[in-house]
C-alpha cells in the first residue's frame, strides 16, 4: 500500500467508527440538553439494541446475508422494532429511575443513572452470556471498488460501510428535522433552553422530556443495529465502553448541540483511526482524551457549543 | 456502629447456613482439614469460576471428602471486587489472610489471574502454606525467564517454594510459538498483545525468540481490546507487510474481533496468517469470530499440554468423570483445578504422619507443603510429570493446532497439526 | 456519651472480631481506605459541587509515588534507594496534591460538566500512561538514547511494596496494625476536615458550589479556591494510595480504572455529598456490605429456601445477580433519600414559601436605627471619608460594550463622588445591568477607562475588584441557597479575612479571633439589616424582603466603599420599601458610603438619589439632579414613547 492509499483507508475507518460514536452520542447530548444529566445508562441501552435487534432477526429467522427484496422489507421492518422497543426501555428508565429525582440536586439521578447501568449490563449478561457473541451477517458485504467497479485497488471500500453511512445519515437528518420542524422538536428545544419558561408558554415539560428519551432511546437502538452488522459482534459489557467514547464525543462537539455531537464523533472516530497508524494503539485513548482536553481548554464550550449567558 | 451490627449478624448468619449445610455425618477420626479455593466468582468470571470450583469438587469427590482419616472442606472465596469490576488484589489479599488465619487451613487453591497471584503468594509463603494454582502461567511467579527483575525471590519472603502449579509457564509456549512461525516459512511477523500480564508477557517472549532465530518482527503493539473496532491498526499490519499476526491474548480480551476483521481488511491467506496462543483455544472463540474468518486466517494456536479430547488414561478419564457430573464441558482450567486437588490429596496421604505429629498448624502446613514439593512421576492428565525446584511442572508437551473444517454446529474445529517442543 | 462508646467501639473491634473469629478486619481496613478516598473526593464534589469522575487517576498516583520509592527491588533509575514509609507517605499525598494542581490549573476556565469530562479524561489518561511507561523506546533516526526502559513496572505492576516500619509493631498480614495505622490517619483526616468545612476556605468552596458567579462578585477568588479543593482532595487520595500500595505489598495499573472513579463517586453521594458521616457510611456500606454480606448473600438465601422448604430458593445462585442488586441498591436509596443517606443539608421549601407575596405575613421589620449601625463597620469605612467634592470615588469614561451587532453600551461616562447616592435609570434593555456587569468585571468593556479611587478597574476579575472596594447586589436575588443567613454574610467577610488550610486545620489563636472576630460582625450586620434571629435558618427558606436584605448585608460585608444595588426594591411592598429606602439613606449618613443604584420605583429613586443618570439604548442622555431630570425632555420622551405607565404598572408585581 502506498501512503495516500494507507491515509484513505485509515480515513475510512475512522468516518465509519466515528459515524456510529456520532449515533449513540446523539441520545446523550438530547438529554443532558433537556435535563442536564449525564445518562450512563445510554451506552447500556445502545448495547441492549444490537441484542434485541439480533433477537428479532433471530425472530423473523434471518442468519444469513439478506437477499435484495428482504433489504427494502426485512431491514427496514428490524430497524423499526429495534428502536421502538430501545426507545420505549429508555421511556421506562426515565419513568422510574430519573423522574421521581426531577427536582432534587443533580448527583441523584447520576448515581441512579449509574445503578440502572449496572442493572442492565447483568441483565444483558444473564441473557447472552459472558462471551462475545457473533451477530450474524445479515447484511451482505461486497467490496465496491472491485467487484462492482472492477478496480484493482488497495483501498477497501464494502457495502457495509456504505451501510454504515447510509444509515447514520438520513437518522440525523430525520432527527434534525423533527428537532427543527416539528412541534415536538421545537418543545424540545424551548425546555431545554428554560424548563420553567417553557412550562409558563404550555408546553407539557413532562412529556416533552418523555418524547426525548423515547427518540434517543430509538437512536440507541438504531445505533446497536447498526455496529451489530457492521462489526458482528456483541459482548454485555461494551455499552459502558461505547457510551465512554460516545459521551467523549459529545462534549467534544459541545454537549447539547445536535449537530455537536455528529461532528464530536466523526472527529474522535478520525483521530482515533489516525493515532492507531501513525503514532500506536496503546497511546490512541491516552491521545484522544488529551486532544478532548486541549479543545476544552481553548474552547471551553466544545467545537460548536454555545456559551451559555450568564444570568446575571 | 449499627452497620457493623448487621454485618455481624449477616456473618452469623452465615456461619450457621455453612454449619447447617455442608457438615454431613462422617467419620473423622483425625477431625478436619480446610482447603481455601479464591478466584473471580462473579460477572462475566462465573462460567470459568464454576468449572474450576467443579473440578476441586470432583477431586475431593473421588476420595468422598475423606483422607487419610482427615475430612476434607472446601471454602469458595470470591477474589473480584465492586470497586475494580474484575480481580481486586486486597480482595486476594484478604482471602489470603483469612486462609492463612484459619486453623484449620491447610493449602490455598488459587488463583485464575497472574496479577492476584503475585499479592497472595507471599501472604501464604510466610505462613508455610502450600498454594497451588490451576491457571496461572505468567512465568515470573515461579522462573527468572520471562520475569520482571527481582521475580521469583521476591514471592518467597520465607526463601522457599510454596507455590506450585501443575500447568506449564507460557516462556515456554511463547517461544515454541516463534520457532514454529519460522518452521511454517514466515517471513515477517507483526505481534499484537492485549497489554494485560499473560498476553504482553506471551508476546514479549515470542518477540524475544522470533528475534534471535531471525524472524523479523515488525512491532509489539499494544491495543485497547475493548474497542469492537480494530479496523485502524489491521490496516497498519497491512501496510507493514506482515504476513503473520501473532496476536498475544485470551478469548476475554477481543481476539473474536481481530480475527473476524482481520479478513475484512484482506488480511487473509495466503498473504497473511494469524497465530495465537492457548488462550485462543476455546471453540467459543470460532463461534464469535466465524468459521469462515478463521479458515481464511489459516489459524494457528500453540497450545501447552493436550488438549482434553487428546488425553489418554488419566486425562480421558477426568476428562469423560466431569462431563458425566457436571453435565457439560469442562472449562479451560477445570481439569487443571482437579489435577491441582489431586496433587495436594496425594499430598497429605503422604504426610499424614507428618501433620499427626506436628505441635502446631504451621509444623501441618509445613508438611503438605514439603510433601507437595517432592511430588514425583504423577500420573496427572497430560501423562507422568513431576515438580521442578521451582514448583514447575517438568513436562512441556506443546501442541500445534490448526482451524479445519468439521461437521459440527459450528462448522470447524481446532485440529491437532504437530507436536512441538 | 455516643461519641465515647464509638471510640471505645472502634478500639476494641480488632480484637473483638479475633476473640469471636469473625475475621472482618481486612474487609474493613480495605472500606477505611476507600472511605478516605471518598472523603478527599468529598472535598471536591461535596464542598466545591466539582463533578469528578477521574478521581481514581490520584487514587494511582498516590499509590505509585509510594511504590516507586519505597519498592527495594525492581530495574528502573528511579530504584533501588527504598524510602521510609512515613516520608512516602508525605511525598505520595504533596506528588497527588502537585499534580492535582497541574491538571486543573489549565482547566478551570472551564465550568460545570465540561469539568467532569476533564478529569474523567484524566482518569483514562493515567492508566494508560502507568501502563506504556513500562517499555519506552524513544528512537530518533535510528538513534535510540532511551531503549526499553521500565518507569513503571508497565502491565506487570510494582511489587512488593516496602512495609512501614515502626519498633515493636509488625506491619505484616496481620490486619490489626494496619486497621490502627487507617484510623489514625483517618480520624485525623475526618478531624482536619471537619475544621476546613466550617472555616474561611469551607465556606468559599460551598460558596463556589451554590453559585460561582455570585461567589466572585462577593469576594471569592474561584480560580484558587477551585485549585484548593483539587489539591487537597488529591492529597487525601496521595494518603490513602499510598496505604493501598503498602498494605497490599503490590499494585497493577488495572486497580486504578474508571469503574474505580465511578464507586468513589456513589460513596460520596449516596451517603450524602457534603456530609463527612454521610461519606464515611456510604464508603463502608458500599465495600463492606459488599464483601461480607452480598458475597455471602446466596448462602443465606439457600439456608433460608432450604429452611422454609422453598425450593427455588435452596438451589438459587445469586452471585449471578449480584451487580444487579448493586445496581437496584443504588437506585431505591437514591430515589427513597435523594440527598444521600445521612444528608440533611438540603432542608425541604420552607411551607411558607409561596406566601412572600403577602405583606402580612413577613413581619414588619423595624426601620434601621443609627445605633444598629455595626461599629466596627463605622471604624472601617471612617477613614473613606474625605472633602465631598475631591477626586470621584468612581470615574467611568467612555465605556462602551457590544453584544455582536448590539450595542449595550455606548460611549457612557458616570461619575460618582465620594459618599453620593447616584440613580441609574432607563427603560429595560437600556443597559443598566450591563454596565454594573462592566464596573464588577464580570463583562469585559470594548472600550473606555474605568477607575475606582485613582486605580483602573479594566481587566479585574470580579472577587479582585470587591477587594478594591466595591460591592454589588443583582437584580435576580443570588444568594448561596443552601448556607444559613449567617454563613452567607460570613462568605461576604471571605476576602477581609486571612486564614490559610494550615490555620484553618490547626487553628492557632490568631485564627480563633479571627474567626469569632467575623461572626460577631456578621450578627452585628444582620442585626442591622433587621435578621436578628435568623442567623440559622437557610438562606432559601427565608422571605422575599428578607432575602434583599440578606443580599445587601452581604455586600456589606465585605467592607465596600462603593455599593451597587441592582433594583433592591423590586417586589417588595410599600412598607418594605420604605425601610429599605431608609436603610440606604442611614448607610450614607453614618458611613459614607458610595451608593449606585439602578431603579425603577422612580419615587425611590426621585427621594434618595443626589444626581441621576439616564441611559437609554446604552446611551446616556441625560445627567442632572433628580428635580431636573423630571423636566428633562428627552428622559420624558423615552420613558413615554416606550411606554411608562405600563412598565410601571408591570413593575409594581414581584419579579
Amino acid at each position: 500500500m502506498t501512503w495516500w492509499e494507507v491515509l484513505v483507508q485509515q480515513t475510512i475507518n475512522g468516518l465509519t467508527r466515528g459515524a456510529v460514536f456520532a449515533l449513540i452520542a446523539l441520545g446523550y447530548t438530547m438529554v443532558y440538553g433537556i435535563i442536564e444529566l449525564i445518562n450512563f445508562a445510554h451506552g447500556d441501552v445502545f448495547m441492549l439494541g444490537l441484542f434485541i435487534s439480533l433477537a428479532w432477526f433471530t425472530l423473523l429467522g434471518v442468519t444469513t446475508p439478506l437477499t435484495g427484496w428482504q433489504l427494502v422489507t426485512l431491514l427496514p421492518l428490524v430497524f423499526l422494532l429495534t428502536m421502538l422497543t430501545t426507545a420505549a426501555l429508555n421511556v421506562a428508565i426515565d419513568r422510574v429511575a430519573y423522574r421521581p429525582l426531577r427536582r432534587s440536586t443533580r448527583l441523584a439521578p447520576l448515581i441512579t443513572a449509574i445503578g440502572v447501568s449496572f442493572m442492565l449490563e447483568n441483565a444483558a449478561l444473564l441473557w447472552m452470556g459472558p462471551a462475545p457473541i457473533a451477530y450474524p451477517d445479515v447484511f451482505p458485504s461486497v467490496e465496491i471498488l472491485r467487484e462492482w467497479f472492477g478496480l484493482d485497488s488497495a483501498i477497501f471500500v464494502t457495502t457495509k460501510d456504505v451501510l454504515v453511512v447510509c444509515a447514520t445519515v438520513p437518522l440525523m437528518l430525520a432527527l434534525h428535522y423533527f428537532v427543527t420542524r416539528t412541534r415536538w422538536g421545537k418543545a424540545m428545544r424551548a425546555t431545554a433552553q428554560d424548563r420553567e419558561t417553557a412550562q409558563a408558554m404550555g408546553i407539557n415539560v413532562e412529556r416533552t422530556i418523555l418524547v426525548t428519551f423515547f427518540v434517543g432511546g430509538a437512536l440507541a437502538g438504531a445505533a446497536g443495529l447498526i455496529q451489530g452488522m457492521y462489526y458482528n459482534i456483541g459482548q454485555w459489557w461494551m455499552g459502558y465502553q461505547a457510551g465512554l467514547r460516545a459521551f467523549t464525543a459529545a462534549v467534544l462537539g459541545g454537549i447539547g448541540s445536535m449537530g455537536g455531537a455528529a461532528l464530536g464523533g466523526l472527529v474522535i472516530g478520525l483521530l482515533s483511526a489516525w493515532s492507531d497508524q501513525y503514532i500506536s494503539a496503546r497511546w490512541t485513548n491516552a491521545i484522544v482524551f488529551s486532544i478532548l482536553i486541549l479543545v476544552l481548554v481553548f474552547r471551553p464550550h466544545g467545537l460548536l457549543g454555545e456559551r451559555a449567558a450568564d444570568k446575571a | 456502629m449499627r452497620l457493623s451490627r448487621i454485618a455481624a449478624v449477616a456473618v452469623v448468619l452465615f456461619a450457621v447456613a455453612v454449619a447447617s449445610g455442608d457438615v454431613a455425618a462422617q467419620q473423622c477420626p483425625k477431625g478436619k482439614l480446610r482447603l481455601y479455593t479464591s478466584w473471580p466468582m462473579q460477572g462475566a468470571m462465573v462460567p470459568e469460576g464454576t468449572g474450576m470450583k467443579n473440578g476441586v469438587d470432583l477431586a475431593v469427590a473421588e476420595v468422598n471428602g475423606v483422607v487419610a482419616g482427615y475430612c476434607l472442606e472446601v471454602v469458595n472465596l470470591d477474589d473480584a471486587s465492586p470497586q475494580t469490576g474484575k480481580w481486586d488484589g486486597a480482595v486476594e489479599a484478604e482471602n489470603a489472610n483469612k486462609a492463612v488465619g484459619d486453623p484449620l487451613a491447610i493449602v490455598y487453591i488459587g488463583t485464575y489471574n497472574s496479577g492476584a497471584a503475585k499479592v497472595s503468594i507471599p501472604i501464604t509463603n510466610r505462613a508455610h502454606m502450600a498454594q497451588v494454582t490451576p491457571a496461572n502461567t505468567y512465568p515470573g511467579l515461579t522462573k527468572k525467564r520471562g520475569a520482571a527483575p527481582g521475580e521469583p525471590e521476591i514471592y518467597r519472603p520465607g526463601g522457599f517454594v510454596n507455590y506450585f502449579r501443575p500447568v506449564p509457564a507460557d516462556d515456554i509456549q511463547g517461544a515454541v510459538g516463534a520457532k514454529w512461525a519460522k518452521r511454517l516459512g514466515v517471513k515477517k511477523v507483526y505481534i499484537l498483545n492485549d497489554q494485560e500480564l499473560y498476553g504482553k508477557g506471551i508476546a514479549d517472549v515470542f518477540e524475544a525468540t522470533a528475534k534471535k532465530i531471525g524472524l523479523p518482527v515488525v512491532a509489539n503493539e499494544g491495543i485497547d481490546w475493548k474497542q469492537p473496532d480494530q479496523k485502524p491498526v489491521l490496516t497498519k499490519i497491512r501496510a507493514s507487510g506482515a504476513d503473520l499476526v501473532y496476536l498475544g491474548g485470551v478469548i476475554e480480551t477481543g481476539a473474536q474481533v481481530v480475527i473476524r476483521q482481520m479478513k475484512e481488511v484482506g488480511l487473509t491467506a495466503p498473504r497473511t496468517r494469524f497465530m495465537g496462543p492457548d488462550g485462543l483455544l476455546e471453540e467459543e472463540l470460532l463461534k464469535s469470530a466465524t468459521c469462515d474468518a478463521a479458515l481464511g486466517t489459516d489459524m494457528r494456536i500453540t497450545f501447552a499440554g493436550l488438549p482434553f479430547e487428546k488425553m489418554r488414561g488419566v486425562g480421558a478419564k477426568t476428562y469423560e468423570t466431569y462431563k458425566t457430573k457436571f453435565g457439560k464441558e469442562p472449562t479451560s482450567y477445570a481439569l487443571y483445578a482437579a489435577e491441582g486437588t489431586r496433587v495436594i490429596l496425594d499430598a497429605i496421604k503422604r504426610s499424614a504422619p507428618a501433620i499427626e505429629k506436628a505441635k502446631d498448624v504451621t509444623e501441618k502446613r509445613e508438611a503438605v507443603r514439603k510433601a507437595i514439593a517432592a511430588t514425583k512421576n504423577f500420573e496427572g492428565i497430560n501423562g507422568k510429570w513431576s515438580f521442578d525446584e521451582n514448583g514447575d511442572v517438568d513436562y512441556d508437551t506443546m501442541s500445534g493446532f490448526k482451524v479445519v473444517k468439521a461437521h459440527t454446529p459450528i462448522g470447524c474445529t481446532f485440529q491437532i497439526e504437530t507436536s512441538l517442543a | 456519651m455516643g461519641r465515647a462508646a464509638l471510640v471505645v467501639g472502634l478500639l476494641l473491634y480488632p480484637f473483638v472480631d479475633r476473640a469471636v473469629g469473625l475475621q472482618t478486619v481486612h474487609a474493613v481496613s480495605d472500606g477505611m481506605i476507600y472511605v478516605l478516598l471518598a472523603l478527599g473526593l468529598n472535598i471536591v464534589v461535596g464542598y466545591a459541587g466539582l463533578l469528578d469522575l477521574g478521581y481514581a487517576a490520584f487514587f494511582a498516583i498516590g499509590a505509585y509515588t509510594m511504590g516507586l520509592l519505597n519498592s527495594p527491588v525492581l530495574g528502573s533509575p528511579l530504584y533501588g534507594h527504598p524510602w521510609s514509609f512515613w516520608l512516602c507517605i508525605w511525598v505520595a499525598a504533596a506528588v497527588s496534591a502537585l499534580l492535582g494542581l497541574a491538571i486543573d490549573a489549565p482547566t478551570l476556565r472551564v465550568r460545570g460538566d465540561y469539568l467532569a469530562i476533564i478529569t474523567l479524561g484524566f482518569g483514562e489518561i493515567i492508566p494508560v500512561a502507568i501502563r506504556n511507561l513500562g517499555d519506552i523506546t524513544v528512537e530518533i533516526g535510528g538513534w535510540r538514547p532511551i531503549e526499553r526502559l521500565n518507569l513503571t513496572g508497565g502491565e506487570n505492576g510494582v511489587n512488593p511494596v516496602g512495609r512501614p516500619y515502626l519498633p515493636g509493631v509488625p506491619f505484616e498480614t496481620d490486619p490489626v496494625p494496619w486497621y490502627f495505622l487507617i484510623l489514625v490517619i483517618g480520624a485525623a483526616s475526618l478531624w482536619a476536615m471537619n475544621r476546613l468545612r466550617d472555616s474561611r476556605l469551607g465556606r468559599a468552596w460551598m460558596a463556589i458550589r451554590e453559585d460561582e458567579t455570585a461567589a466572585d462578585c462577593t469576594g471569592v477568588n474561584p480560580v484558587s479556591t477551585k485549585l484548593l479543593a483539587f489539591a487537597l482532595g488529591a492529597s487525601f487520595s496521595g494518603f490513602a494510595g499510598s496505604i493501598y500500595a503498602a498494605k497490599l505489598q503490590a499494585i497493577t495499573p488495572g486497580a486504578f480504572e474508571f469503574q474505580v472513579s465511578i464507586m468513589l463517586l456513589c460513596m460520596v453521594v449516596l451517603g450524602g455529598a457534603g456530609s463527612l458521616k454521610g461519606v464515611v457510611l456510604g464508603g463502608m456500606l458500599i465495600t463492606v456490605f459488599d464483601r461480607i454480606v452480598l458475597s455471602q448473600s446466596t448462602f443465606l438465601v439457600r439456608w433460608v429456601g432450604r429452611t422454609a422448604g422453598v425450593q427455588a430458593l435452596a438451589s438459587s445462585d445469586l452471585t449471578l445477580w449480584r451487580w444487579f442488586f448493586f445496581g437496584l441498591g443504588l437506585v431505591l436509596v437514591m430515589l427513597l433519600r435523594p440527598q444521600g443517606l445521612a444528608g440533611s443539608r438540603v432542608s425541604p421549601v420552607a411551607a411558607g414559601a409561596d406566601e412572600t407575596d403577602d405583606p402580612i405575613v413577613s413581619e414588619p421589620s423595624p426601620s434601621p436605627r443609627v445605633e444598629a449601625v455595626p461599629g466596627w463597620l463605622r471604624e472601617r469605612m471612617a477613614p473613606g471619608v474625605a472633602a465631598p467634592e475631591a477626586a470621584p470615588l468612581l470615574d467611568v469614561r467612555g465605556v462602551t460594550k457590544r453584544f455582536g451587532g448590539v450595542v449595550a453600551l455606548n460611549e457612557v461616562d458616570l461619575v460618582v463622588p465620594p459618599g453620593a447616592i447616584i440613580g441609574l435609570i432607563g427603560p429595560n434593555g437600556a443597559g443598566k445591568t450591563t454596565f454594573f456587569n462592566v464596573v464588577t468585571g464580570l463583562t469585559r468593556p470594548d472600550g473606555g477607562r474605568i477607575t475606582f479611587e485613582g486605580a483602573s478597574l479594566v481587566g479585574l476579575r470580579p472577587n479582585a475588584i470587591v477587594a478594591r472596594g466595591i460591592a454589588r447586589t443583582f437584580q435576580s436575588i443570588r444568594l448561596f441557597p443552601y448556607m444559613t443567613v449567617l454563613e452567607n454574610v460570613l462568605v461576604g467577610e471571605h476576602c477581609r479575612l486571612a486564614a490559610t488550610v494550615v490555620g484553618a486545620v490547626l487553628r492557632p489563636p490568631s485564627v480563633r479571633a479571627e474567626e469569632s472576630r467575623a461572626r460577631e460582625r456578621g450578627r452585628a450586620l444582620l442585626a442591622f439589616v433587621g435578621l436578628g434571629g435568623k442567623e440559622d435558618d437557610i438562606a432559601r427558606n427565608l422571605p422575599y424582603g428578607d432575602q434583599r436584605r440578606l443580599e445587601i448585608a452581604r455586600a456589606l460585608a465585605t467592607e465596600p466603599r462603593l455599593l451597587l444595588l441592582d433594583e433592591p426594591t423590586a417586589g417588595m411592598n410599600p412598607r418594605e420599601t420604605e425601610i429599605l429606602t431608609d436603610l440606604i439613606g442611614l448607610l450614607r449618613r453614618e458611613l459614607s458610603l458610595s451608593v449606585l443604584l439602578i431603579e425603577h420605583d422612580m419615587q425611590v429613586v426621585m427621594r434618595i438619589s443626589d444626581r441621576i443618570t439616564v441611559l437609554d439604548y446604552g446611551t446616556r442622555i441625560a445627567e442632572a439632579t433628580p428635580a431636573e431630570i423630571q423636566r428633562h425632555p428627552r428622559v420624558i420622551e423615552a420613558y413615554l414613547g416606550t411606554g411608562y405607565e405600563q412598565e410601571l404598572a408591570a413593575r409594581s408585581s414581584p419579579r
